[in-house]
């Protein structure tokens, strides 16, 4: 009876307590973390905000923030993961606060087609010296971010630095700076088609924009179209077929000739995509197997 | 038996850590609204509203829940809201006109109709109310409704929205003017002279450009069936290709006129609908 008394007195206590703005923080963040381990991202993210909103203290604040933003990237909401980042007020904040917001900050933007901002974040976080798994992540993200920029050589560098942390051996470093400045060599950099240049190209002799883009099929078939109808057109005026000459002649020949010149323009602008995605490929692939290399 | 009731008490406290007070619920539904958190906002609501709360906090929720789907442009959504306000609600009035403005803007100028005509003990927002009568009016295209709105407009509004009260005016001017152009009329001037029925619409460019395409390719038969006479091979293909332009550019002469039309109202409903917006918010906000 004495402790059943005890109980009532203690839950009316507790019910002034928690009634009013006063919280546990105790286990703050069980109930979010519950939620999100269930997958359901959008109320774990209502609850961090409601830790948020209730807590004044810049600790709890930073730690529902970063989770928050945990949550938006397991959504692949990318634009979200880096805006929720920047509510953290970094000044004063402990070195490991400081690498996890910078670093998942560039991760969001470089995964949010935004490579130069996740550069100039990565840059910031350089200035520093960190854990050597850190360093090494830094140095793999700057290398993709560069890549994004299509900024070879910054690139290269990167990697190079992130194989120096990430390999140990000497051997096996030397192997990997090997294989990574054989993907690095002129002959396996994608070099860049100039959509200008296969215009002018194709202004003088149409099918040569064709030619220079690698598609030969469709260069030649552009050129015998062109001189098809040439041929059609000047025909049709030599037997005093006028109009028959001008318009289905000419009148089509201009039509195709102003259309293969935005054809080969958008086929430079392909290629360019095609042989970069495949250099993109190769060199993740290759910077996967090396960080693998870190684990080990 | 002690350690029971530790356990019970410790359960019934990390329950209560994702507890919020009354007035707590409010604020905070109001902190996710002004940070822009609408999706957050809208989810909260929702479940906070199956707990059915007391008056005063459904109807702060329901103009919360109005407003996040107003912001995130899910007017239907963002009306149904508005109208679960009651009219106890410090919010009655602003949720009301935003929901009959929503409605307007879905194209449902009766639906917006019903709401403002509905509202009661608004004397305060009277000439409002009568501004946004004479916008769905508009709307509408019922002149006749529109001057009588308009008349008891006058000398009502004071400076609070006298500038939209002119553009109103302007546009229902516009509106009266305005010659609607006839697909018939169109395709008949283009039956004639190819493009001169896009001409009519008032696409001149096009209408050239027409005439000097459909005008060469029968230019083009003619000279094949002088020359080589109608059942030649060359007669007969590029007869078929001008067939199919003649017929193409009568079918783009009336098209044009149905779209310049609906391009005429569309920008004109768009400006109307501006315009009422814009008392809405500097009266409410």
């Amino acid at each position: 009876m004495k402790w059943i008394i005890k109980y009532c007195l203690i839950c009316t206590f507790l019910l002034g307590i928690f009634s009013t703005r006063s919280y546990s923080k105790e286990g703050i963040f069980s109930f979010p973390d519950k939620l999100a381990s269930e997958g359901k991202w959008l109320e774990a993210c209502i609850e961090l905000e409601k830790v948020i909103f209730l807590f004044d203290e810049k600790e709890i604040q930073t730690q529902a923030i970063i989770k928050k933003a945990l949550c938006h990237k397991h959504e692949h909401d990318f634009e979200k993961v880096a805006e929720t980042l920047n509510r953290v007020y970094l000044f004063r904040q402990p070195d490991s606060i400081v690498f996890m917001v910078k670093y998942e900050k560039a991760m969001a933007y470089y995964l949010n087609n935004e490579p130069g901002k996740a550069i100039f974040e990565l840059q910031s976080l350089q200035s520093r010296s960190w854990r050597k798994e850190d360093s090494a992540r830094i140095m793999l993200l700057t290398s993709l971010g560069y890549l994004a920029m299509q900024e070879w050589e910054e690139s290269q560098k990167s990697a190079e630095a992130f194989l120096a942390i990430a390999v140990a051996t000497p051997t096996k470093q030397a192997l990997y700076k090997a294989h990574l400045a054989q993907l690095f060599s002129e002959k396996n950099i994608p070099k860049q088609l100039s959509p200008k240049k296969a215009k002018n190209l194709a202004r003088f002799i149409p099918g040569a924009g064709h030619f220079y883009t690698g598609k030969i099929g469709e260069g030649l078939m552009s050129f015998s179209l062109h001189a098809g109808l040439l041929y059609f057109g000047i025909d049709q005026f030599s037997n005093k077929f006028y109009f028959t000459g001008y318009t289905a002649g000419f009148g089509l020949l201009q039509r195709l000739y102003s259309g293969n010149l935005e054809r080969v323009q958008h086929l430079a602008e392909e290629v360019n995509n095609e042989k970069n995605t495949q250099f993109y490929t190769a060199l993740f692939q290759f910077l996967s197997e090396a960080s693998g290399q870190m684990k080990q | 038996m002690k350690l029971v009731l530790v356990i019970l008490l410790g359960c019934w406290a990390s329950s209560a850590i994702a507890q919020l007070s009354v007035p707590d619920k409010g604020k905070f539904t109001t902190h996710l609204v002004n940070q822009e958190y609408f999706d957050e906002a809208i989810h909260y609501i929702e479940s906070e509203l199956e707990l059915k709360p007391h008056l005063a906090l459904r109807d702060s929720f329901n103009y919360l829940k109005g407003w996040s789907h107003y912001s995130l442009k899910e007017l239907g959504r963002s009306a149904n809201s508005f109208l679960q306000v009651s009219s106890n609600s410090p919010f009655f009035y602003k949720s009301r006109f935003f929901a009959a403005y929503n409605n307007s803007h879905l194209g449902l100028a009766k639906s917006s109709d019903y709401i403002l005509k509905n509202l009661v003990g608004g004397e305060k927002y009277n000439a409002l109310l009568h501004f946004e009568l004479a916008g769905n009016a508009l709307l509408k295209r019922d002149l006749n409704q529109f001057d009588n709105y308009f008349s008891s407009l006058q000398g009502n509004t004071g400076f609070a929205f006298a500038q939209e009260k002119q553009k109103l005016w302007n546009y229902a001017t516009e509106i009266k003017n305005h010659k609607k152009k006839s697909p018939v009329v169109a395709g008949l001037f283009s039956a004639i002279i190819p493009g001169s029925g896009k001409i009519y619409a008032g696409k001149t460019g096009e209408g050239i450009v027409s005439f000097i395409i459909v005008g060469a390719a029968g230019f083009t038969v003619l000279e094949n069936y002088n020359k080589l006479g109608l059942k030649h091979a060359k007669t007969i293909v590029f007869g078929t290709l001008f067939s199919v332009l003649y017929i193409g550019n009568i079918y783009g002469s009336v098209f044009t006129v149905k779209l310049v039309n609906e391009e005429f109202n569309h920008e004109m409903d768009h400006k109307i609908l501006f315009n009422m917006h814009i008392p809405l918010r500097n009266i409410f906000n």
